[in-house]
């Protein structure tokens, strides 16, 4: 029977809906995972009522999921082993996207259930770990490491290290400074039953309580998307694998630039010959290893995959006259040149500006092929996560409001806390920096408890820490063994190969 | 922390959450309702693929999706109480 465009057998659409039940699910327990990092404070300091505050959290993740664009969804996917995104319709494609689905889904519900505030992203990048490091102790000819993204790695390690600094500090300094400059006591004390703070201080807290929900299903929610998105192109090529929207001209400038690209990618490699499309997808996808170095090869290789694109595309008024078979191979040949064109800029192997410039044009016309989201994926994204927020919050915000320090939160330390988060959570968009939201907020809260002289419960700090550093190695060996496991004995079992 | 005055009583307040809730019953519960929905979900997928209505496998699949979704995090919460039970001493208590 015909589905999402696609006849589709019995089993696929199992595959598919457990498939997707599982990306959704994660969604929704990353809602009630991360919810204290934007209510907390709102709470505590009586800016919101709990329900108020869970909803509103709510309903501003779900606005950031639907006007996310796209492009951290698809970050996601490049840091996965490239050898199983290309091929993410085989055994190992689903067993790579079903083994980081339970084990991040396994780690955040056993935080929260203690109440610890990990982060989901480190879960979600230590699974994606595992599975690499299970990828290539399976595949023969792979090294081991090889197919983890170990500057990735290297970026958790600094954030475990920089966020609770970083959240200390500049909670405790700020904290400080305000009690230097704002000489109101009501601020630094414990706040009545009921009593909301100042109006200035309630509507701050509640505009950094909006912004960190909105940035939280903005940047978390794509996660989820680029996620359903290769399920949806392993499963359902004929309809996701390319953007079917695409027009006759779109078509015809792809076909043409990449036939000239291809000339000049030629012009690196003279004298090498590239017998066809399978040869060169293995060359791109070896160079595209976290470890991959350029060959003499390499961009022999990428011209060809230039002139294969523009061999599929010519004469053609609209991607559904290729057959799914043909869209999927035009997708893995998009995916591997742009990453592969993306990968050689950064490396400065494109010197020439004029070939830079065309390069990156390319790339970014590339990606209008295959890096689209459909609406319902991202209204189903919107729904997991925002109502994931609004169920099943208390446990982490309970212990982030009253389990850090010793003494009820006050107005200036939830307040200092917040800002530093959001401020944060900016800073990090704009120059990229390695930091976990959670982190901060939770090293913020004991900052701030340390700048007041409020005591800190160290017994709390210390499973949050213990918890933070363990949330890696964890995730690496849950999805190690959940890969491994389905790989051995769930596929093994039923014959799929 | 419990000796802050009116702390638990503010958290309490909403009708969700978990201290609320009686965590391996209401884990069963979530599992058994997951189940339910996807019994709903293969009946009616059944109907649908019998009769060929898409409209029909299309709500079947939504219905299944929503009680796999049910029943999977229920599972993994059940799971993760179920170990938190068997070692009750090497976790923090709450």
């Amino acid at each position: 029977m015909e589905f999402f465009g696609q006849v589709l057998t019995l089993g696929q659409m199992v595959f598919l809906l457990l498939a997707l039940g599982l990306a959704l699910s994660f969604e929704f327990v990353n809602g009630f995972h991360d919810t204290a990092n934007a209510v907390a404070t709102v709470i505590y300091t009586h800016s919101l009522k709990p329900w108020v505050a869970v909803v509103w959290s709510g309903l501003w993740n779900l606005t950031g999921v639907l006007t996310s664009s796209g492009m951290v969804a698809f970050g996601v996917i490049s840091l996965l082993p490239v050898e199983l995104v290309i091929h993410v319709g085989s055994a190992p494609g689903f067993a790579m996207v079903f083994s980081l689905l339970i084990s991040a889904i396994i780690w955040n519900v056993g935080t929260w259930y203690f109440g610890l505030p990990a982060s989901s992203s480190h879960t979600l990048f230590g699974s994606i770990m595992g599975v690499g490091l299970a990828n290539a102790m399976m595949t023969p000819g792979h090294g081991f490491g090889e197919g983890v993204n170990w500057a990735k790695a290297k970026d958790i390690g600094i954030a475990l290290v920089a966020s609770p600094v970083i959240g200390f500090v500049c909670t405790a300094l700020l904290l400080l400074l305000c009690k230097a400059l704002i000489k109101r006591k009501d601020l630094y004390e414990s706040p009545e039953k009921d009593q909301a703070p100042p109006l200035w201080i309630r509507g701050l807290l509640v505009l950094t309580c909006t912004g960190v929900s909105f940035a939280h299903g903005s940047n978390d929610g794509q996660k989820g998307m680029g996620l359903i998105m290769l399920i949806l192109i392993g499963i359902v090529p004929a309809t996701f694998a390319v953007n079917l929207s695409m027009n006759e001209a779109a078509l015809r400038d792809l076909s043409a630039t990449t036939q000239s690209i291809s000339f000049q990618m030629d012009k690196h490699s003279p004298g090498s010959a590239m017998a066809g499309g399978p040869v060169a997808d293995d060359y791109i996808s070896a160079f595209l290893k976290p470890s991959g170095k350029i060959e003499p090869n390499t961009f022999a290789a990428i011209g060809t995959e230039c002139r294969e694109i523009s061999a599929a595309l010519e004469g053609h008024k609209s991607l559904t006259e290729l057959t799914p078979d043909q869209r999927r191979t035009l997708r893995n040949d998009l995916f591997l040149t742009s990453e592969a064109l993306a990968k050689a800029d950064k490396q400065g192997l494109i010197t020439d500006p004029a070939e830079k410039k065309a390069a990156k044009d390319l790339k970014k016309h590339m990606d209008l092929f295959t890096k689209f989201i459909p609406l319902w994926v991202k209204i189903a994204v919107a729904l997991a996560l925002g109502l994931g927020t609004m169920i099943g919050w208390k446990r982490v915000v309970v212990t982030v409001g009253e389990k850090i320090g010793k003494s009820h939160l006050t107005y200036a330390q939830g307040a200092s806390a917040e800002l530093v988060t959001f401020a944060t959570i900016e800073a990090a968009d704009i120059f990229g920096l390695p930091v976990s939201t959670t982190h901060i907020l939770s090293s913020g809260i004991a900052g701030a408890m340390a700048a007041n002289k409020s005591g800190l419960q160290m017994e709390t700090l210390r499973n949050i820490l213990m918890a933070w550093v363990l949330t890696l190695p964890v995730c690496v060996l849950l999805g190690a063994g959940i890969f491994a496991f389905i790989m051995d004995v769930v596929f093994g079992a039923l014959g799929i190969k | 922390m419990r000796d802050v005055p009116g702390a638990d009583k503010l958290v309490d307040r909403l009708p969700f959450g978990a201290s609320m809730l009686k965590e391996r019953k209401t884990a069963l519960t979530g599992m058994g309702g997951g189940v339910l929905l996807m019994a709903v979900g293969a009946s009616i997928f059944a109907l649908g693929w019998w009769r060929k209505v898409i409209a029909l496998v299309d709500v079947a699949f939504v219905v299944t999706l929503i009680g796999w979704m049910c029943f999977l995090v229920s599972f993994a919460f059940w799971f993760v109480t179920t170990l938190a039970r068997k070692f009750p001493n090497r976790f923090p208590k709450h």
